[in-house]
């Protein structure tokens, strides 16, 4: 259980910044 | 202070100065993938690797691209690691029958290694296996500092081309980054260590029988007498010379470079310093060569040395003034001994490689010690922590430090375009609001995730106050330091913390995740912006990037921020601790 507990707040971490990536980019789609 | 001690971090500024220009070039030759003298053997490796992963070299990403492949390497490796930290009891090379890693502590140790942090919430001789210091932590030890390099790489890319939509290709930039730099420098370096005493070998632990048995009382208050002493071993050179090198500063020992073992001598000292900002400098000066405006890369350079070498003065005379508390005591410096405050501090080292080294480490991101921060004065020990809390720019982490300054010369360029009222500009390109709103957001998640876990954690008496071994702003310090060195991926401590809990390991975790990758995707943004810009010929309004007047700019802004952000937490801290342990008080 604290396998999957630890995993998953890695994937959760990797997964807000794969959506980090995508919304820095449409700011910059913003700005035109 | 002593002329000995001053003639010490002389030679070592000089050394620094030194070999920046030709690491510059010969990192240069490597990401421009250009001939080196390597070449014949790493070559066909290099083609090798690319056939079994399927990486075409010649392909550029945009910066998006960039990133994502960051994200996904990070994240495999970092499972990668936790899996070998949960499994290392079924696995070889563990001959002292280590058992598993508990998972808070496996996520928090891999987190830590991902992102070059290196924080170690454990001690390692009695937690990590042989097989797991070698596979699952050193391995990151090279992994993680060329992934800095290749994002540097990248953002000065973004900067030097004009009107281009990418910024090199990631895989090819890692690959280079480790087999032409890291790997030949650490084998050198290994070797040089090996030679001033540092072990090698995969042994069991040595025991050796004491000339006097000690009286001693246990964790569980009984007093017993200890006859025998357990000499950890193993593999340490080839470790210890990347945990400089890359800046990582994960100890094979728990004592870190003040243990024997991992750095014996005052040369092993030296060299390990050197290390340390041997790549961060070799970078600045690539920074120059590579946007064809060599004065650039000094002015940087420049500015690093003024700041690193204000916060050693600092330390410096912070250490060597006597503990007025110790009534009686002589601490006069003389041939007889160091003087000063040498609690925590190797006699091998004296005060001024002590103040030195924990400038050095702290400027660099790295965050291996040969003294102990939390014995440190109080205005001794707020100089590595405001080291860290400028952003790790000073210097800096592998590749981290470079892209970090640009940051900042991106803000300096715009405030001083804001002066003259014209339209910012560095080497050529427009400096536009959406620059300007990456920047901050880089600037401003660093305070955010160190201030909001620090407030968070002293709210909280069963989670956060009771892992404290010292209370009132000493306490504070040990706090603010833990979350100040885990976002800015420096790994040292304040060690009076207990950070092996729950709540330590996961937020701790989180802060060096979002401390690293949160501010690399904004850095990267920047450069991929700044990529699709024209170049304009400069003008008479162009803000020079090349002088004097910049790299002063360049250290008020760092400055400013840094103070303007962290004061009020600081003098929370070490600064009330100063003036109470003034008037007398200790904690």
């Amino acid at each position: 259980m604290a396998d999957v507990i630890a995993l998953s707040l890695a994937a959760a971490c990797f997964a807000l910044g794969l959506l980090y990536v995508r919304g820095c980019d449409r700011l910059r789609g913003a700005r035109s | 202070m002593s002329l000995n001690g001053w003639l010490q971090i002389v030679l070592f500024v000089a050394a620094v100065l030194l070999l920046a220009k030709p690491m510059g070039l010969y990192l240069i030759q490597v990401f421009e993938r250009r001939k080196t003298f390597l070449d014949p053997v790493l070559v066909p490796c290099e083609r090798l690797i690319y056939r079994i992963t399927g990486v075409k070299p010649e392909e550029e990403m945009r910066w998006t691209q960039y990133a994502v492949a960051m994200l996904v390497f990070s994240a495999a490796t970092l499972v990668l690691t936790y899996i070998i930290e949960r499994i290392q009891h079924l696995l070889p090379l563990n001959p002292q029958h280590l058992p598993a890693v508990e998972p808070s502590l496996a996520l928090n140790t891999a987190i830590s290694f991902t992102t070059n942090t290196n924080w170690q919430s454990y001690t390692p001789e009695s937690t990590m296996s042989y097989l797991t210091q070698m596979l699952g932590l050193a391995t990151h030890n090279f992994w993680s500092a060329a992934v800095g390099m290749a994002l540097a790489i990248a953002f000065v890319r973004g900067i030097s081309r004009r009107e281009a939509k990418t910024l090199g290709n990631f895989w090819v930039d890692l690959t280079r980054g480790t087999f032409w730099v890291l790997l030949p420098l650490s084998v050198v370096i290994a070797l040089a260590l090996v030679s001033q005493g540092v072990v090698q070998n995969f042994r069991p632990y040595d025991t050796a029988k004491l000339l006097e048995p000690q009286r001693v009382t246990g964790s569980d208050g009984k007093s017993r007498t200890v006859t025998t002493q357990t000499i950890a071993q193993g593999p340490v050179a080839s470790q210890e010379a990347i945990k400089m090198l890359g800046t990582n500063g994960g100890g094979f020992f728990n004592a870190n470079s003040a243990h024997p073992f991992e750095n014996p001598t005052p040369l092993s000292n030296f060299l390990e310093m050197l290390s340390i900002f041997l790549l961060p400098a070799g970078l600045a000066i690539a920074l120059g060569q590579m946007v064809g405006s060599p004065k650039h890369g000094w002015a940087v350079l420049a500015t690093m040395v003024v700041l690193w070498f204000a916060g050693t003065v600092t330390c410096y005379w912070a250490e060597s003034q006597p503990n007025r508390l110790l009534h009686g005591v002589d601490q006069h410096i003389s041939l007889a001994q160091s003087g000063g405050n040498m609690e925590g501090k190797e006699v091998r080292f004296g005060i001024a490689n002590s103040a030195l080294f924990a400038t050095v480490t702290t400027d660099a991101s790295c965050g291996a010690v040969n003294s102990m921060h939390d014995s440190f004065t109080p205005l001794g020990g707020m100089v590595p922590m405001a080291n860290i809390l400028l952003g790790e720019i000073v210097f800096g982490g592998v590749g981290a430090g470079l892209y970090g300054m640009l940051v900042f010369v991106v803000v300096t360029v715009f405030i001083a375009g804001l002066m003259v009222g014209r339209t910012p500009e560095y080497l050529g390109k427009k400096i536009e609001s959406y620059d300007v709103k990456m920047s901050m957001l880089y600037l401003l998640i660093f305070p955010f995730i160190i201030l909001g876990f620090a407030a968070l954690t002293v709210l909280m008496p069963n989670l956060g106050l009771s892992s404290l071994t010292n209370h009132g702003p000493h306490g504070l310090s040990e706090i603010l330091y833990a979350y100040t060195s885990a976002t800015g991926n420096n790994g040292s401590a304040f060690a009076g913390l207990n950070a092996n809990t729950h709540w330590y390991n996961y937020s701790l975790g989180i802060a060096m995740f979002f401390g690293r990758f949160m501010m690399i995707v904004p850095m990267l943004a920047i450069a991929g912006n700044l990529a699709g810009k024209k170049i304009a010929p400069a003008s008479a309004g162009t803000f020079p990037v090349t002088t004097p007047l910049f790299s002063v700019l360049l250290a008020g802004v760092i400055l400013i921020v840094g103070a303007l952000t962290f004061f009020p937490a600081l003098s929370l801290g070490p600064i009330l601790e100063h003036l109470l342990l003034r008037a007398g008080h200790t904690f």
